[in-house]
């Protein structure tokens, strides 16, 4: 069986993965080697009591199927002292090796040529290289563990008997023993440190977790965990880096460490992209991502920027973790590094992320106070700049809140109105809305109201409002309500300027068709008497009696026209109106009509006392005239019949029909604002206009006046 | 039927208006060289008016009283009757766009009534194209 011999030099002597040494970077106070001052003792007294030539400590592999060099005494400088301290012994070959296997003390009397263990060419080749011959070596044991083997030796034949394996026994189990209580004293220490170091992280995560609570502002919170977790574990240099927003990349906001001020400064302005260096694949992959010597690692790509930052800072070992948001999102990292290359254990990286985590929150908890702040400070600025008044009432219906534009809209100062009852500020003459919308709002089913009303201002002036309450509802009873006030005052001026302005347009296309007509009657006129007059003149020699007759037409068409002019005349000065009332200007307006056009035009008045006042005497002459013109345009009628009905205590009502070809009331082809200009005129006297048609029924347009308006318009004032 | 060179032209006035429309009939029947055939109001009475006597020229006002309603009777009446010559009077100022054919329309000032007839008579194809409406200066009236 080939012996699995090699030499611990190559590349495991150091220690790596020994339980008796940490990592190197997390205790660089304890020694990275093992403890062997007990096993140097051992070695030391063993041969100084046996007059030994030479006394040798292996202890076990950590795996149990190994020994390993420990300490020696007595062996002078050689090459095969060398070699003896880096040999890897397989348990149960060589007189080390067997004793151990075996539990038992072994004695050799000739060790090169002892045949009762099994040899080894690099240990015969170190026994014959110093020369050894005799040999006891007694396992060193705790219980049933192995821990090593003690051997003493001597250049001369036989020269060691049972007194002295008795001796170097006992000292082998002295050396156990010690080996033992250092070992144990030492993972006390440890573990009593390793408990201090996590009542520290503990301490310091619950420390910085109730600054959370409490800070607004996350620079300090966030510095403080680079600080911490540069202390908790026991790194070189920290920092924290942010994902600025919209972009992807990562710059470091916080540094903690032994860099200078210039190098901080320097990696202050560094950007470092999504998947791209460490802090870019912690941020890219979402987890804890780690390298024993970050600039050998093939796994983390590096630009050349990485590589400088690397050498600046001497980076050796690092690990990242990612600073995940609220919505999985991932909005910065947390990195600490080693100038030396070394491993970075699971429980550091838990650290790592759990401090992470922590900043995550201060990140997002400061996001969201920004927030807050903003939507509070957006609120209450359009609160103050609103022009609506929010307000709210108690269950008294008394405010408990109103805005600054309350000022504004009333004129009354703000103290005056809070805690007095909502309807103070109602107008005297408007109270009776506001007082059955409170009497609904405040029981079942609570519907939310909607109504407008005239506020009071200071000086006792109504002021249009329109008022929104919701009613403030707990555990189904009616705790007050809130809404908004808003001024109409400007709504209802544009409302007037509007049907004024409907008002002048009307205005305008009457003064427009007035002209068109004077010229088409006058000038028609004026063409029919030159063609006549041309006609006499042509049958005054040939035909005397002729002329004399067409004569008696040209004197006609005369008339004719000048009636036709007192008419027009008579349109254009509607004052006339007051004068000679409605029905009779009808009649008049349609006689002219009827001559122009031939169309029949039939006025009649079923009403006793067809007076009105002025303005809705001219309002109904206008729409008639209006629709009148229309249906001499546009509707290919026979008839038209305007109707006036009622009486002055049901209203009046004037209807216009033809019978002509009618059309649909839905279709006004653009350009055609003959209908909303009498819609206009019947607004401006509170009266509603309707129109009806279809197709081949004729048209109806028909107003209705209302009986408050047909009274004396000194009545109206008041209302 | 339609007359020869040596016979009267005859002649349908069709306008809207009832004064113009008698003024214009009694002028034609008065004058020489012109027999008047009919005097209509509107375009349904065009219309049968010519289809039971054709003619050698409609004088037509063409607001009826839509300048759009004159142009559409125009149209039938070149489709129907295309050797009929078509005198306009008082023509409103976007007839140009209204109808696409100008040359065969013939537009008169009713501003003197011997231009009138004259133009009537006139059985060259292009007649005598006058004119500009003595009033059509800011006289054109608005049909909208």
């Amino acid at each position: 069986m080939p012996l699995a011999l090699s030499f611990g030099a190559m590349g495991t002597a150091s220690g790596e993965g020994a339980s008796w040494g940490p990592g190197p970077h997390r205790t660089p106070d304890v020694p990275a080697t093992r403890d062997t001052d007990p096993v140097q003792h051992a070695a030391d007294e063993a041969a100084r009591l046996l007059h030994a030539d030479g006394a040798i400590v292996y202890l076990m592999d950590p795996g149990g199927e190994t020994l390993r060099w420990a300490a020696d005494a007595g062996i002078s400088n050689s090459p095969e002292r060398a070699w003896m301290r880096s040999m890897v012994v397989p348990l149960g070959v060589g007189m080390f090796g067997s004793a151990l296997a075996d539990r038992s003390v072994r004695i050799t009397d000739d060790y090169p040529n002892d045949t009762t263990f099994q040899h080894a060419w690099m240990t015969d080749q170190v026994v014959k290289g110093t020369g050894i011959r005799s040999m006891v070596v007694a396992p060193m044991l705790d219980g049933e563990r192995r821990l090593g083997a003690l051997g003493v030796y001597s250049t001369r034949l036989a020269a060691m008997g049972e007194p002295e394996a008795t001796l170097v026994r006992a000292l082998a189990d002295h050396a156990a023993a010690t080996l033992v209580a250092a070992t144990l004293l030492r993972e006390l220490t440890r573990s009593r440190e390793e408990l201090a170091r996590r009542a520290d992280q503990e301490r310091t995560l619950r420390e910085i977790t109730g600054r959370l609570a409490v800070l607004r502002e996350p620079t300090e919170v966030l510095q403080r965990i680079v600080d911490d977790a540069l202390r908790l574990l026991r790194a070189d240099d920290a920092h924290l880096t942010l994902l600025v927003e919209g972009t992807d990349y990562l710059v470091p906001a916080f540094l903690a460490g032994g860099t200078d001020e210039a190098t901080r400064d320097w990696l202050a302005s560094m950007r470092f992209p999504l998947g791209g260096g460490i802090n870019g694949l912690a941020a890219s992959e979402r987890r804890v991502y780690w390298t024993a010597d970050y600039l050998a690692d093939e796994r983390i790509p590096q630009t050349d920027e990485d590589r400088e930052v690397a050498k600046r800072m001497g980076l050796g070992a690092m690990a990242a973790a990612p600073l995940r948001g609220p919505q999985d999102d991932v909005i910065g990292t947390l990195a600490i590094s080693y100038r030396e290359p070394g491993d970075v254990p699971a429980d550091d990286q838990e650290l790592l992320q759990g401090l992470a985590d922590v900043a995550s929150i201060a990140v997002a908890n400061s996001r969201l106070w920004q927030d807050l702040r903003s939507s509070e400070q957006r609120y209450h600025y359009l609160l103050r700049h609103s022009p609506d008044v929010a307000w709210q009432v108690d269950r008294q219906g008394r405010f408990t809140f109103l805005s600054d534009a309350i000022v504004r809209l009333s004129g009354r100062p703000m103290d005056s109105l809070m805690g007095e009852h909502i309807t103070t500020v109602v107008h005297a003459d408007s109270r009776s809305a506001p007082e059955d919308s409170y009497r609904r709002i405040s029981a079942p089913p609570f519907p939310e109201q909607t109504y407008r009303f005239f506020l009071s201002d200071a000086a006792g002036r109504p002021v249009p409002v329109e008022m929104r309450a919701v009613a403030d509802i707990e555990d189904g009873e009616y705790r007050g309500a809130h809404g908004i006030i808003r001024d109409l005052r400007e709504q209802v001026r544009l409302e007037d300027d509007l049907r004024r302005g409907a008002a002048d347009l009307a205005s305008a296309r009457e003064r427009a068709r007035l002209a068109q007509e004077l010229h088409d009657s006058v000038t028609q006129a004026l063409f029919s008497m030159t063609l006549t007059t041309r006609s006499v003149e042509l049958l005054m020699d040939r035909d005397p009696a002729a002329a004399r007759q067409m004569l008696g037409e040209l004197r006609e068409l005369e008339r004719e026209a000048l009636a036709e002019m007192r008419a027009l005349i008579f349109e254009l000065r509607p004052a006339n109106l007051e004068q000679d009332g409605l029905v009779q200007a009808l009649r008049t307006h349609a006689a002219g009509i009827q001559g122009r056009v031939g169309l029949s035009v039939r006025v009649d008045c079923a009403v006793a006392d067809d007076r009105a006042p002025n303005d809705v005497e001219t309002a109904l002459y206008r729409i008639a005239q209006e629709a009148l013109h229309n249906v001499v345009k546009h509707a290919e009628a026979r008839n038209v019949a305007i109707t006036l009905s009622g009486s002055r205590d049901e209203g009046f009502r004037l209807a216009i029909q033809d019978d002509g070809k009618g059309f649909d009331p839905s279709v006004i082809p653009a350009g055609h604002v003959g209908i909303a200009g009498m819609r206009a005129r019947a607004s401006e006297i509170g009266s509603s206009l309707m129109v009806s048609s279809g197709s081949g029924h004729g048209s109806k347009v028909e107003v209705v006046v209302p009986p408050q308006r047909l009274l004396p318009s000194e009545a109206l004032t008041q209302g | 039927m339609v007359t020869g060179p040596s016979e009267p032209v005859r002649v349908l006035v069709v306008d809207a208006d009832r004064r113009v429309r008698q003024s214009l009939a009694g002028l034609i029947r008065v004058s020489d060289g012109l027999t008047l055939t009919g005097a209509v109001g509107d375009p349904v009475g065009a219309m049968v008016a010519l289809e039971g006597d054709p003619v050698d020229v409609v004088l037509i006002d063409p607001r009826l009283p839509e300048a759009e309603v004159g142009v559409a009777l125009l149209g039938e009446i070149r489709a129907r009757w295309p050797r009929t010559r078509i005198v306009a009077l008082a023509v409103v100022e976007h007839l140009g766009t209204l109808w696409d054919e100008p040359e065969r329309l013939v537009v008169v000032s009713p501003a003197s009534p011997e231009l009138l007839v004259e133009t009537l008579r006139d059985r060259s194809p292009n007649g005598s194209r006058s004119t500009v409406h003595p009033w059509q200066d800011g006289g054109a009236r608005p049909t909208g």
